[in-house]
């Protein structure tokens, strides 16, 4: 039952790591767990493909289409709908500026870096984690000395030099700071906003440009990052 | 006021079409089976209580028009065997493994409903075991057990496949 709970990613770093370590003493066990995951890939593989639509659920994608048109129009709403539509637009926090562009790499990384989380063990990366920073001469926030970091990267996707740092709170919570090189629209004090399932806090302190992303919830988010920008202050 | 918009809706529709795939191994059901139930949500969705997911909502209510016995009966008026067929069949043509995936697909295909329905759940579409269990409306450990089970058939999907094949010249016709 845990090397099922292994399979789809149910278990907790440390319950993950005994798995593991069974895994790796046990070849044999170990090769039909890898057969299992390939069978899951075959399935995605398999359930992935487009399938066109057929007529009848044509004209019911439409006729939600059109509910979703007037949804914005029905009188009877009036001011609830237009609360409504702040609260599940973009914005959640900020002034009236929108939001540099930098932190849909911000969020982009974030996911990336949140699927390997829930996949791998993370090393230790104090090391590699001092070197790299030395390296890019990007200006990063002082870090809560509890916190854990659990990986650092240089993006070079960007056009800017950027750097990607992936933390533990004290609390366990995985967050993303991104560091770019770069004088956007970003403010002195953090402004956050909601993207899909994460919230991103984002301010600018002379050349580099930040961005804090969660899962959190938008106020827990905003105020770390008001730490982190504040850290530098002193 | 209902947290779940129209839109919220559609973005989920490739994960119901999945789900119903899965369920009713025919895609014309399975598109029968979506289209009530992307109506049943839009008429429902003031019951969407903002603090859940809307897939698992969603999905949920697939399950629940699927498993309604006219549903039922339709789909397995038509042959497990073809759906396998069809899975492979929109694969590109090179693709690579493609006797292995005809091979997965086929066992996939036959196995019983629950088990197809908890693999799918927790293997396509990334589901917890909880969110599984919520959505089937059974304990967690029963998720747990059937995707043993499910997943024990895949490990050999050679030997499915042959008694699926048996099983057709055994004499149940299609359609």
């Amino acid at each position: 039952m845990e090397i099922e709970a292994y399979i789809d990613g149910e278990l907790d770093l440390a319950r993950r790591m005994a798995v593991e370590d069974h895994l790796s003493r046990n070849p044999d066990l170990a090769a039909k767990i890898m057969a299992d995951f390939r069978n899951r890939s075959a399935l995605q593989l398999l359930a992935g493909a487009d399938v066109t639509l057929s007529r009848s659920l044509a004209g019911a994608i439409e006729k939600i289409r059109k509910e979703s048109r007037s949804f914005w129009h029905r009188p009877t709403l009036g001011f609830v709908a237009i609360a409504a539509a702040l609260l599940t637009s973009v914005t959640m926090f900020s002034r009236d500026d929108p939001p540099p562009a930098y932190i849909n790499l911000a969020v982009a990384s974030h996911r990336t870096l949140a699927d390997r989380i829930s996949f791998n063990v993370n090393n230790p990366v104090s090391e590699r984690t001092r070197a790299l920073l030395l390296a890019s001469r990007i200006a990063v926030p002082r870090l809560p000395s509890d916190w854990q970091v659990t990986d650092v990267e240089l993006l070079d996707a960007a056009a800017e030099p950027a750097m990607l740092i992936a933390v533990k709170t004290t609390e366990g919570h995985y967050l993303s700071i991104l560091a770019i090189r770069k004088r956007s629209s970003a403010p002195r004090d953090p402004d956050t906003v909601r993207n899909g399932g994460q919230s991103v806090a984002y301010w600018r302190k002379g050349d580099f440009s930040y961005a804090l992303t969660g899962e959190g919830d938008p106020d827990q988010i905003d105020a770390t990052a008001d730490a982190l920008a504040n850290s530098w202050r002193t | 006021m209902s947290h779940l918009k129209p839109t919220d809706i559609l973005e989920e529709m490739p994960a119901m079409r999945r789900y119903a795939r899965s369920l009713a191994r025919d895609e014309t059901v399975a598109d029968d089976v979506v289209q009530d139930a992307l109506l049943k949500a839009l008429e429902k969705r003031d019951t969407f209580r903002p603090e859940g997911s809307a897939k698992r909502w969603l999905l949920a209510i697939v399950h629940n028009i699927f498993v309604s016995a006219r549903r039922r009966e339709q789909a397995d008026a038509r042959r497990d065997i073809h759906f396998a067929q069809t899975l492979v069949d929109r694969l590109e043509p090179e693709q690579e493994h493609a006797a292995y995936l005809q091979e997965v697909a086929s066992a996939f295909a036959t196995l019983p409903d629950h088990h197809r329905a908890v693999l799918h759940l927790v293997a396509v579409e990334g589901q917890s075991y909880q969110e599984a269990a919520a959505i089937l409306n059974v304990p967690v450990g029963t998720i747990m057990s059937r995707l043993s089970r499910a997943r024990a058939a895949l490990r050999s999907p050679r030997r499915a496949a042959d008694r699926d094949r048996l099983r057709i010249i055994g004499g149940q016709d299609a359609d």
